[in-house]
């Protein structure tokens, strides 16, 4: 190994980097999500947090019953049109940054239940980062998009999240 | 002085003690509940409406979804309703099978009840430890039907294909630790202080009461009346199993707890006698490829974990879907007794009562 | 179209499906089927094979239909007819599909056809012509639908004949297009032989059968169209995109087609019996014909001096080999429905067991006293009210619902079906002050069904919100809704993160498409 890939002395006590990602990384690594069970789903979900798949290994064990305590939405299950209004205001209720996963396929376009009750899609309703298919998934699934949302969360700027947020307020008033 | 008010507070529709999506209105005067009013419809999906659509073959699906806990159930009871509407015969092994089956869910339901009902009160590890046995039940179901929740799990006159190979190995090596798992939880609750003070004389629901309001299932047991749909309309395989039909008198929160796990391990002793007892033979029974109705309506009824639950199929003649169909939800008619349950008793006791009448709202609004 | 000779090849497997489909036509014996006697011109009975026989005239016409489905029926292909266009005419060579393509292009007035085919609509003797001619001139110019064909690949999933029953059928292992509305009056699949539709159908099925063939999972459902086909209303939703926030005005939405039932499936004992006792009659006066021709048939041979023909043989309905068994509905039997009886009298208006079940179907006027009886009544003793629903049937005669209670005697391990039959508009009593459990089922009736209950302490609705346009669980309410569902919360954030991303690709000079609204 060549002297010039040595680290020196500072390197071994210092690690330089961005404070975005330093910021993005402690983001990602402690997403608590909002026990927001809707149906099926939120079986699956119950049994990712459990024993057998342990979803604190990734950080996100810590399910908050209030959406102000909680960075991650996970939609689990159908949304009709009685519980549409409820979960817009649970969504804006939420603290920046926050995120969505819609999971399974009735979260994600109504799924089988294409009837005169039923929303198809929480994306009418709420912007949602990850889509998970399946009916219900798995919870491998659920944890496969959990990962994917903390790659998404690893990679987003800060100056952009900010200006998307209040640019619009900014230029209404 | 000071003056007393009545406020008014709403649990739910998103509240994590709910099980889904129930929303409760209670009017309070300091903790003491005056007023309880179950709103519910935030799951409706309209599985009445999409069934009437759909071919008897394809409706099966959209009954797991109803009582997505307990889906075999769900399914049992579309099958045998369909097969009663057409007069099929259903091969004694597939009836064996379906028993069996059925057990193993009632067992991982109410796993999931006890999970989550000590989590409302107060005692995690219990969760823990019934997901853990729950688990290896839905592998069970994952290596007879590829899905874990939403099984599909019958056909109209019996069995898509006979079990695996290794199954019955599967299902006794779950068997055999069973019974010391139940164990293991009663030392968790059954005496302990805390488990008893917020169940003991809660949430009370007597007998006359509970058939006047047509509640069924573990509630009505623990009240003191054995109805059981297995013992009274037997169906399926169980008017050649040995069992017995758990009671208590006390029509408490506790009775309940003690009547559900005595019936774990009544259906231990159920899949125990399915296992030994299979007997050899075809698992489907003969029919046409497309299956066409006469006029003809019924209603048939079996014991869900949950209670009765009730298909009722309007036939047309000549037509392969279901002129309606209706389904009697063990839920929806077990929920209406939850006024006459915490009216005049405290607030936290709401929660319990929610827990031990074992909801599930996907059943409840359908 | 008539068909004026039919007789079976070699080959019968003695199915009966034949018979079946046309009964007065076919007859199937031990070992063969035979043309009928009474429906040939020279009276004998056999395959008419040999003799080639023609029908009897009037039978040209009204048998048609049933002989095609009948020939296209038969599992061994052994049934053969002889099909002209016209009656009228003498048998002649039936007309092949370019003759008729060609005499259609020109009634139509669309380009003649290519001069090689020129000469053959003018060589034959042209009953199609005829027929085409006669079509009404206002069908000619109107876009419609000139073929419709299946290709290879149907899952027989019936969307088809939902959405356009009078041009599919579907079979049990394909889907048919069906000889009333095509030219060759055939029912096949219309792959190879690309029959025309008849014009007038073809205009008027036109938006059903593009639905069909929209709808169909496997696109297999091909046509030909003539003329232009109305756009999809597609230039709405873009308007509204455009302006603001999107907002779906659900009053304004096409309101989606419903299938209304043609029929009121009631169970009733009643009707079972007189359905029956009509079957049997037909059957029984059908032998007797046939025992009678068959003497006749025999006098008038021994009369000739030839050899007596071979008596009929009286068909037996093929068993299927299933473990299917209608449980046929049986009279009344049961203690608990002849004490009813016996409490009601007049007030009863039928009961009967059907399946194991007993029904009780009672006057809706009288239902809080029956279910009074039923509880309170020490022989019927039925605790339980487990379940409370309601039917709707648009196309009954004097009644439009049907309720129906579901009462347990837990005592006793029974159950009874007590039913009643009330009108649109028509209060009922409510079941609550007997049965408290009613509580939520009747309002679950109210909510999806739209029946009012007298004396309900708090009927509202329960599953839908309050507020709902409409009751579902009728028959005229479609399944998607009237538009409820398609509501659409969508702003600023979403919005700005759109309007981001086009902004940023314009610098990048990347076309993005904007995405509908939806």
């Amino acid at each position: 190994m060549s002297a010039l890939n040595q680290p020196t002395a500072l390197e071994h006590v210092l690690i330089t980097t961005k404070v975005e990602k330093v910021i993005n990384w402690a983001r990602a690594s402690s997403v608590w999500p909002m026990t927001f069970g809707l149906a099926c789903c939120a079986i699956e979900m119950m049994a990712a947090g459990a024993s057998k798949f342990d979803f604190d290994r990734f950080g996100a064990g810590i399910f908050r019953a209030t959406p102000r305590q909680s960075d991650l939405m996970i939609v689990a299950g159908t949304v009709t049109y009685k519980m549409a209004p409820v979960i817009r205001k649970l969504y804006d209720q939420m603290p920046e940054p926050k995120w969505v996963i819609a999971m399974g396929s009735c979260a994600t376009a109504g799924g089988p239940f294409d009837s005169y009750h039923t929303i198809q899609g929480v994306d009418k309703i709420v912007p949602v980062d990850v889509y998970i298919p399946g009916c219900p998934p798995r919870p491998e699934s659920l944890i496969y998009g959990f990962l994917k949302l903390q790659d998404k969360i690893m990679t987003s700027s800060i100056a952009d999240r900010y200006k998307e947020i209040f640019e619009p307020v900014e230029a209404a008033s | 002085m000071f003056k007393t008010e009545e406020m008014e507070i709403n649990l739910g529709p998103q509240h994590p003690s709910t099980h889904g999506v129930l929303r409760v209105k209670l009017r309070l005067d300091g903790e003491t509940v005056v007023k309880c009013t179950p709103i519910i419809g935030y799951l409706h999906r309209g599985v009445e409406k999409i069934c009437e659509d759909k071919t008897y073959f394809q409706g099966q699906v959209w009954t797991d979804r109803m009582d997505y806990v307990a889906s075999v159930s769900n399914n049992l009871g579309w099958a045998e309703g369909v097969e009663k509407l057409f007069g099929i015969t259903v091969p004694r092994r597939a009836h064996y099978i379906r028993t069996m089956l059925t057990e193993l869910n009632r067992l991982s339901s109410h796993l999931l009840w006890l999970g989550t009902h000590a989590l409302d009160i107060g005692a995690m590890t219990v969760f823990l430890y019934a997901f853990r046995e729950r688990e290896q039940i839905l592998d069970c179901f994952e290596a007879f039907c590829g899905a874990r929740l939403t099984t599909t799990a019958f056909r109209i006159g019996g069995l898509r294909e006979d079990l695996p190979p290794g199954f019955i190995k599967q299902v006794q090596a779950f068997q055999d630790r069973f019974l010391d798992c139940l164990d293991e939880y009663e030392t968790l609750l059954t005496e302990n202080r805390i488990w008893k003070k917020r169940t003991v004389g809660v949430a009370l629901l007597n007998a006359d009461d509970a058939i006047a309001l047509g509640v069924t299932g573990p509630v009505l047991r623990a009240a003191g009346n054995p109805y059981d749909i297995r013992k009274a309309f037997p169906y399926a395989a169980y008017a050649e199993m040995q069992f017995d039909v758990p009671t208590r008198t006390a029509g408490d929160t506790y009775a309940r707890y003690q009547v559900r796990l005595e019936e774990m391990r009544q259906s231990h002793r159920i899949i125990q006698q399915c296992v030994d007892g299979l007997p050899e033979g075809p698992v489907m029974a003969k029919l046409p490829k497309v299956l066409k109705s006469e006029v003809n309506e019924v209603y048939h009824a079996i014991e869900a974990p949950k209670g009765e639950l009730g298909y009722y199929f309007v036939g047309e003649k000549g037509s392969q879907n279901p002129y309606r169909m209706h389904v009697r939800a063990p839920s929806f008619v077990n929920l209406q007794a939850l006024p006459k349950m915490t009216e005049g008793k405290l607030l936290a006791d709401v929660i319990a009562a929610i827990g031990t009448l074992d909801v599930v709202l996907g059943e409840v609004d359908r | 179209m008539a068909i004026t000779k039919v007789w079976i090849e070699e080959g019968c497997i003695v199915c009966n499906a034949c018979e079946a489909e046309c009964p007065d036509v076919f007859l199937v014996t031990a070992d063969s089927c035979h043309i009928k006697a009474d429906s040939r011109v020279d009276g004998k009975q056999d395959e008419n094979l040999v003799a080639k026989s023609e029908l009897k005239a009037d039978l040209h016409r009204s048998l048609e239909d049933a002989i095609v489905a009948a020939a296209a029926g038969c599992p061994v292909n052994v049934i053969k007819y002889e099909q002209v266009a016209n009656a009228a005419e003498a048998p002649a060579a039936p007309p092949v599909d370019a003759e008729i393509d060609a005499a259609l292009g020109k009634a139509l007035g669309a380009p003649e056809p290519a001069p090689s085919a020129a000469p053959a609509p003018a060589a034959a003797p042209a009953p199609a012509v005829v027929a085409a001619a006669q079509a009404p001139e206002a069908a000619t110019d109107k876009p419609r639908i000139t073929k419709v064909w299946i290709e290879e690949g149907c899952i027989v999933c019936n969307a088809c004949e939902a959405d356009s029953p009078e041009v599919f059928r579907v079979t049990e292992t394909t889907c048919m297009i069906k000889p009333g509305v095509r030219l060759d009056g055939k029912e096949t699949e219309n792959r190879q032989e690309k029959n025309g539709l008849k014009p007038e159908d073809g205009e008027r099925l036109m938006d059903s059968i593009i639905a069909a063939a929209k709808g169909c999972p496997v696109n297999v459902i091909k046509y030909d169209v003539f003329g232009n086909v109305p756009a999809a209303e597609e230039a709405p939703a873009a308007a509204a995109a455009d302006s603001g926030p999107y907002v779906y005005d659900y009053k304004a939405a096409p309101n989606r087609q419903v299938a209304m039932p043609k029929t009121a499936p009631l169970a009733s004992f009643h009707a079972y019996e007189a359905e029956q006792k009509a079957l049997a009659e037909a059957d029984e006066a059908k032998w007797q014909k046939q025992l009678a021709d068959f003497e006749t048939a025999k006098a008038k041979a021994a009369a000739e001096g030839k050899d007596a023909p071979k008596p009929p043989v009286r068909a037996v309905p093929r068993k299927d080999d299933n473990d299917l068994k209608f449980p046929a509905p049986t009279d009344a039997k049961d203690p608990d429905l002849l004490r009813l009886h016996a409490l009601l009298g007049d007030k009863v208006s039928q009961s009967f067991e059907q399946a194991g079940e007993l029904t009780c179907q009672v006057h809706p006027d009288c239902i809080l006293e029956t279910l009074m009886l039923c509880r309170g009544d020490h022989e019927l003793n039925y605790e339980m009210l487990a379940d409370q629903t309601a039917t709707h049937y648009p196309a009954a005669e004097g009644f439009d619902f049907s309720i129906v209670y579901h009462l347990t005697s837990i005592a006793r391990r029974k159950r009874l079906r007590l039913r009643v039959l009330v009108k649109e508009g028509q209060v009922v009593d409510s079941a609550t002050q007997v049965y408290p459990s009613a509580n939520w089922m009747e309002r679950e009736i109210w909510d999806m069904l739209g029946i009012r209950f007298e004396n309900h302490p708090d009927l509202t609705r329960i599953l839908c919100p309050e507020g709902w346009e409409g009751f579902p669980l009728r028959k005229e309410y479609p399944t998607l809704g009237w538009g409820q569902r398609d509501i659409d919360f969508r702003e600023d954030r979403a919005g700005v993160v759109m309007r981001m991303a086009m902004e940023k690709a314009g610098q990048m000079g990347i076309n993005l498409v904007v995405p509908k609204a939806d």
